[in-house]
């Protein structure tokens, strides 16, 4: 696989990047859409973000790619695995079956018995040493995965294991996309083009974290938390409201009409195209320092402080945009928090909460088909008029 | 390549395609089917590799032939799942000729558009993952005629070339370098370097043309790179670059570059100091060494060693090569590249993708939304053939050829109580069911037809606009189409080709302008063409007619009532034979007799809506019952 091209190469496209930094960092944030006109480096930002995000560890031997426990705990971190969780744990209910179908999935059962007491390489890991028999712990990159449009549902939600069917007569559970992507990025290109019945697929696993496959006797679940992360161009067609409405950020993408950023966004590209290593190593300082930064955010994220005065500003922002639910104002929380920790401040302030409004918010406004403005016009008046923008713009002058 | 003329611009697009295919995406080449399509072919092939691949995606490719997946007889022979690469990864390195461009479905574009894009291909299909190279360059042939959509514009932003190629074009012997030269091109352009000023001439040409997209910048700059390989220089100079912004960003609606002496002028070039631009300062955590990245003045090291590369920016302005390029080339190339109506199209606000209003009716780029032919296949989803689904066999038995030996295992075990005898050769149960997937048909495709002749045609225009968006914001489950025809003046013109697109919708409803005759029999000729054009699709058209019923201008475009009224009758009564619901929306003042004529020749009644606004529109244009 070529590597992607150098997140921080990709020149302006501020709020595209922030979005992705933010789904990184925090991510039930609950995924990322990037619209916008065709040739603007979509989708280079999103395969980027792969090239950028520390590794994870994982159980080693687990097709889900399951967080090692914290010390004291069995099973998988997050629960629900059907490997890590062995054939007796987790859901008594299923146990019968999905005892058969986790033997199938290969070297699982036996690499999470055989509790080598490896821990961790590095101790970034979130979990503690582990103590006597943990489970094997190796580092992975973080998955970014793409969905193809022309992916068949097998392929997406796993199916018979045809190898060993074939060969060994085993009724085995081959894991698919879903499995790969758990804990990482699912990618949909052209997300607005997608099938119908993937995207329902792919809304019942994005909302219970979870993919159940049930098929004679073949009985599995197994956990599927990923970060979704759509991009498309308006112009073929719109998304489904429903759709629309998982995603935590929205962003919008246009070209620099400016001719030095064009400029410069050619000069990148035509040294990519030529020297890709070279490249690569001239931009893995400034990517380093990002990857960093997203390493600190996750760790100190728990700690930023959220005061009672920007969950009141958010509900202003909320009910001045007539943003039904509480999805709006979650987000805008989980976002600005996000934010601040990107920033290294322990605390949230008005200014990131006008700073992830529009991404948080945009694609949650009812449309109105007769108002030309579109959205983004509407959330920058509300920030005026509910008096978010100018407390943002005293407290920027204030910590200059 | 030193001949006083010149090549024309298709022999040089054919030999830069066949030079460097992925690089430059490839061409769509515009025009019907005949000789001057296969020479232009012949040119590109015969310029290849001779073991170069060359494949053709043919009309009805399945996906799994396009992308690969499982190949069925080999797993079961051999116990063990055995791949089987698409078409695209097997023609990795080469190209890929694309016949019908303008029928180009989304379940062939998607995997297309991703080779293109990366060079390889992610396969998630039947069991299989893979992600194979698939470094291809696409040669579309876009046969779409007068009125038709054509290759997407989404295929169109990722080839270089865009060729209207002529009927009776014929390449000219002594301008074909042949294979050998081409190799030597194709050895020599990874160490083309380009200078600052050709770069810099494209960006300004390329900003000028209005679109969004970066790609044909970036083809362009490519296409700089391999005409210098091909002319045998050793650098892109501005010269170059003039020919390729000709080549890849005038047909796209950029300006004109400035050719010969105007564009090589020394002083023009060094006014603009050859500095890291504003927006490499502006990203103040930029590493010390990605401002010399950005640098024009220092090619990075560790760059291919070539002899020239060191002189490149000092001289920018050395005199060209004895090969140079005849000085009426660039001139002869824009010619033969615009459009015949770019004049035209010039003087209108161009969209994004180089798309403008002034190609009336070439409506370019009706996205990659696939022209629906009801209930065409595109895969197989597990269900049972019921309710009208239908059975699809081979989907069925890939389902069901895993399990084979599991359920002989099951069956001889029953057998053994049983004594049932032979089992049959193949166990399928209804797990294993597959039912043919079918790209759902929009619902309806509605063609506002409206008239936008006379003092009350912008009100009018604005109400409908409004009622093409209502309509569209409310039909994404229904996947309802809309498609706008205004008729004013002497003509018709399709303002918005059928979509389901918004965004698109709205772009193209901007700047209507009203007034003038009324050509009604026009209108009604222009909506009967496009009840065919979706019959052809599979799709249900439906007509809303908005007018204020008095009619002037005839069907040839003269003035003059009486043989305008009996045209549009006419038509009334061909459209009422095609069987389409039509309403008839009456926005005179007080109600015109005429319309009601027109309105039972048509097959229905008119309605009277003087203030007819957009929700009032919308409703009497709903497909719902209600209406």
């Amino acid at each position: 696989m070529p590597r992607p091209f150098p997140f921080s190469a990709i020149v302006g496209q501020e709020e595209m990047k922030l979005a992705l930094r933010i789904a990184a960092v925090d991510p039930s944030v609950g995924g990322v859409l990037v619209f916008g006109d065709r040739g603007t480096g979509k989708s280079t930002a999103v395969r980027a973000l792969a090239g950028l995000l520390p590794p994870i560890p994982v159980v080693e031997g687990c097709p889900y790619g399951c967080a090692p426990p914290e010390a004291g705990q069995t099973g998988s971190a997050g629960g629900g695995c059907p490997v890590c969780d062995g054939p007796a744990g987790g859901r008594a209910g299923e146990a019968g079956t999905g005892g058969r179908a986790g033997k199938g999935a290969g070297a699982g059962d036996s690499a999470a018995a055989a509790a080598a007491g490896k821990s961790g390489r590095n101790g970034t890991a979130p979990h503690g040493p582990a103590a006597g028999a943990g489970p094997a712990v190796v580092e992975r990159d973080v998955p970014m995965v793409d969905l193809p449009l022309g992916a068949t549902e097998d392929r997406v939600v796993g199916t018979l294991d045809l190898e060993r069917a074939l060969s060994d007569g085993v009724r085995a559970f081959e894991p698919g996309l879903l499995a790969r992507a758990n804990r990482g990025f699912l990618y949909i290109d052209e997300v607005n083009l997608l099938d119908d019945h993937l995207v329902d697929l792919l809304l019942d696993v994005a909302a219970s974290g979870e993919n159940v496959v049930e098929r004679e006797g073949l009985s599995v679940r197994h956990p599927a938390r990923f970060v979704l992360v759509g991009s498309g161009n308006p112009e073929e067609g719109d998304l489904r409201p429903q759709l629309l409405d998982r995603f935590g950020l929205s962003v919008e993408v246009a070209t620099p009409r400016d001719i030095e950023m064009r400029l410069e966004v050619l000069r990148r590209r035509d040294a990519h195209d030529r020297d890709p290593e070279e490249f690569h190593r001239r931009w893995s300082g400034q990517d380093g320092r990002i990857r960093q930064q997203i390493r600190r955010a996750r760790s100190s994220l728990d700690t930023v402080e959220v005061p009672d005065a920007f969950l009141r500003r958010a509900s202003e922002l909320c009910l001045a945009l007539e943003v039904d639910g509480l999805r709006g104002e979650l987000t805008l929380l989980r976002a600005a928090r996000a934010l601040a920790a990107l920033e290294g401040r322990d605390r949230v302030t008005t200014t990131d909460l006008a700073e992830v409004a529009p991404p948080s918010l945009r694609h949650r406004l009812r449309r109105d088909p007769l108002d030309e403005s579109g959205t983004t016009p509407r959330i920058h008046r509300a920030l005026e008029e509910t008096g978010i923008q100018e407390e943002a713009a005293s407290e920027k002058a204030r910590s200059a | 390549m030193t001949s006083g003329v010149g090549p024309d611009p298709f022999t040089l697009a054919a030999l830069l395609v066949a030079l460097d295919p992925h690089g430059l995406g490839g061409a769509v080449v515009e025009g019907p089917g005949g000789p001057a399509v296969d020479a232009w072919l012949h040119v590109v092939r015969s310029h290849r590799p001779p073991e170069s691949p060359w494949r053709r995606i043919p009309a009805g490719i399945t996906p799994d032939r396009l992308v690969g997946g499982l190949d069925l007889t080999r797993s079961l022979a051999a116990g063990r799942r055995v791949g089987q690469p698409g078409l695209l990864a097997e023609a990795d390195g080469g190209i890929v000729l694309l016949p019908s461009a303008e029928r180009l479905r989304v379940e062939v574009a998607a995997p297309l558009l991703e080779a293109l894009d990366r060079g390889r291909m992610s396969v998630e299909r039947d069991g299989v993952s893979e992600c194979p190279a698939a470094a291809i360059g696409v040669v579309a042939l876009d046969e779409s005629v007068e009125d038709e959509p054509g290759a997407p514009a989404a295929l169109r932003d990722r080839t270089a070339f865009l060729l209207p190629l002529p009927p009776r074009w014929k390449p000219t012997p002594e301008h074909l370098p042949g294979a050998a030269a081409l190799a030597r091109a194709r050895e020599a352009l990874p160490h083309i370097s380009v200078t600052p000023e050709a770069m810099e001439a494209l960006a300004r040409q390329a900003a000028m043309g209005g679109w969004a997209s970066h790609r044909p910048l970036l083809l362009a700059l490519r296409t700089a790179r391999a005409l210098a390989a091909l002319l045998e220089r050793p650098r892109a100079d501005a010269e170059i670059a003039a020919l390729a912004g000709a080549l890849v960003l005038v047909p796209r609606g950029a300006p004109l570059p400035a050719t010969g002496e105007d564009e090589a002028d020394p002083d023009a070039a060094h006014d603009e100091p050859p500095e890291p631009p504003a927006a490499e300062e502006e990203q103040d955590d930029a590493p010390e060494d990605a401002g010399d990245e950005a640098s024009p003045d220092e090619p990075p090291p560790g760059e291919p060693p070539t002899p020239e590369a060191d002189e490149a920016p000092d001289t920018p302005e050395e005199a060209p090569e004895p090969s140079g390029l005849p000085a009426d080339l660039i001139p002869a190339v824009v010619r033969a590249l615009l459009p015949k109506d770019w004049e035209d199209s010039k003087a209108r606000p161009s969209g994004s993708g180089g798309r403008s209003l002034g190609r009336s009716g070439r409506g370019r780029g009706d996205g990659l939304v696939p022209a629906t032919a009801r209930g065409r296949r595109i895969g197989a989803e597990p269900g049972r053939p019921r309710g009208g689904r239908r059975l699809d066999l081979p989907a069925t038995l890939v389902a069901a050829a895993p399990w084979q030996r599991l359920r002989s295992q099951a069956r001889a075990r029953e057998a053994e109580d049983a004594l049932t005898g032979d089992s049959p050769a193949l166990q399928v149960t209804p797990d294993d069911l597959r039912v043919q997937r079918r790209v759902r048909p929009a619902a309806s495709r509605t063609l506002f037809l409206v008239d936008a002749s006379g003092s009350q045609a912008l009100r009018r225009l604005g109400e409908v606009k409004g009622a093409v968006e209502l309509l569209l914001a409310d039909s994404y489950r229904r996947r309802d189409e809309v498609a706008l025809i205004v008729f004013r003046g002497r003509d018709a013109r399709v303002v918005v080709p059928p979509t389901r697109s918004l965004v698109r919708a709205r772009r193209l409803l901007r700047g209507l302008a009203g007034g003038g005759g009324t050509p009604l029999a026009r209108g009604l000729e222009t909506a009967l063409e496009l009840v065919h054009r979706a019959r052809r699709d599979d799709v249900e058209p439906r007509i809303v007619l908005l007018s204020d019923g008095r009619p002037n201008v005839d069907r040839a475009g003269k003035g003059g009532r009486s043989q305008a009224r009996n045209d549009a009758l006419a038509l009334a009564d061909e459209l009422r034979r095609t069987g389409t619901p039509v309403r008839v929306l009456d926005t005179s003042p007080r109600g015109e007799r005429f319309l009601d004529e027109l309105a039972r020749h048509l097959g229905t009644r008119s309605h009277h809506l003087p203030h007819a606004d957009a929700r009032a529109i919308r409703r009497a244009a709903a497909p719902s019952p209600a209406a």
